[in-house]
């Protein structure tokens, strides 16, 4: 597993509901461009080392990435043909929690296009609907 | 930069989220006017299009007529909705014409670095000139760095009027090494590398 909590505070939780809009991490603010997440929902860091990745290989490693979000929620799941009961499920992956609004990467060092290339191939590996954000201004 | 823009602001009564969220369906914008030692707070609206309008026209000295009265003022703080797709208040900092003022002015960093990445510490920089004066943007040119190359507020090349109100040390950007790069897993083989992770 290449993201996951170094330390966690309990090992299962219950899965709770996504309401709102992101209120924290929703300006981009380290590099120029970023990817906004349009939907609720939950992105696996799978998801997000392969987003990781294809990023890396669309700007052939000339970008800096920043990664905004973290996959800090164990998500649980029973085995299959498992009988209802016997208590929660076993850890299966960990799991970003995300609200529309939130920035889940940004870019910097590289040309518009290119970002959008890059962001084009992480629009394909997310659960939820991303869109290209650019730096708002404060003045 | 640009003259000044009029702005027809009416006084708030009300105040609140509620009394927000309603101007704003009415296509007014929340404002507020910043308090000084010769002026006190004030909240009032203003016609978002018209703001808009002046904002496309590069117009950063505002006269805001409040009945009887007229107040420049600069902007001070946008603050946007929860996509940022919108601005939903606008702080107003008042200021007098012909007084030097500070302001927030946004870097555009033009050109591409040779070798390296283009890393900014600041996207913003205080700057004090006349209210007239205020530009759009200040120019940091990078064209044709070289990796290990650090951008001091200094080395910034500042239009005629404006002065830095920051530290001319301050760090505005570096031009970082590339890291060496492993070779990546195949296809299925992902999360074996994590070289650059958060």
């Amino acid at each position: 597993m290449a993201y996951m909590p170094k330390k966690i505070a309990h090992r299962k939780v219950f899965k709770g509901r996504i309401k709102g809009y992101a209120t924290r991490g929703n300006r981009v603010v380290f590099g120029d461009y970023g990817l906004q997440a349009l939907d609720a929902g939950r992105i696996t860091g799978r998801q997000l080392e392969a987003s990781r990745i294809a990023a890396n290989r669309a700007t052939q490693g000339a970008a800096k990435i920043w990664i905004r979000a973290f996959p800090d929620r164990p998500i649980s799941s029973k085995p299959a043909e498992t009988r209802m009961g016997k208590g929660k499920g076993d850890l299966d992956y960990w799991a970003a929690i995300v609200r529309p609004g939130t920035i889940l990467f940004e870019l910097g060092g590289v040309t518009e296009e290119k970002a959008k290339l890059a962001f084009k191939r992480i629009a394909h590996k997310m659960p939820i609907k991303v869109r290209m954000v650019k730096r708002l201004p404060t003045t | 930069m640009s003259a000044s823009a009029t702005l027809q602001a009416v006084l708030r009564d009300k105040v609140g989220s509620r009394d927000a969220r309603k101007l704003r369906s009415e296509g007014r914008l929340p404002c507020s006017l910043q308090a000084d030692k010769d002026h006190e707070h004030v909240n009032f609206h203003i016609d978002l299009s018209e703001f808009l309008t002046t904002r496309r026209a590069h117009a950063h000295l505002y006269d805001l007529e409040m009945g009887s009265q007229t107040q420049a003022a600069v902007v001070r703080e946008l603050q946007y909705d929860s996509l940022g797709s919108g601005i939903i208040h606008v702080e107003f900092k008042p200021v007098t014409r012909g007084v030097a003022t500070e302001a927030e002015v946004e870097l555009s960093f033009v050109g591409n670095v040779v070798d390296g990445v283009l890393t900014h510490n600041v996207t913003h920089i205080t700057v004090e000139c006349l209210p007239s004066q205020i530009p759009d943007n200040i120019e940091v040119k990078v064209e044709g760095l070289t990796a290990g190359t650090h951008i001091k507020a200094s080395d910034l090349v500042l239009p005629e009027g404006i002065k830095l109100a920051i530290e001319p040390d301050t760090e505005i950007a570096v031009v970082s090494v590339p890291r060496a790069e492993t070779p990546e897993p195949t296809e299925g083989e992902e999360g074996e590398e994590g070289e650059d992770t958060l």
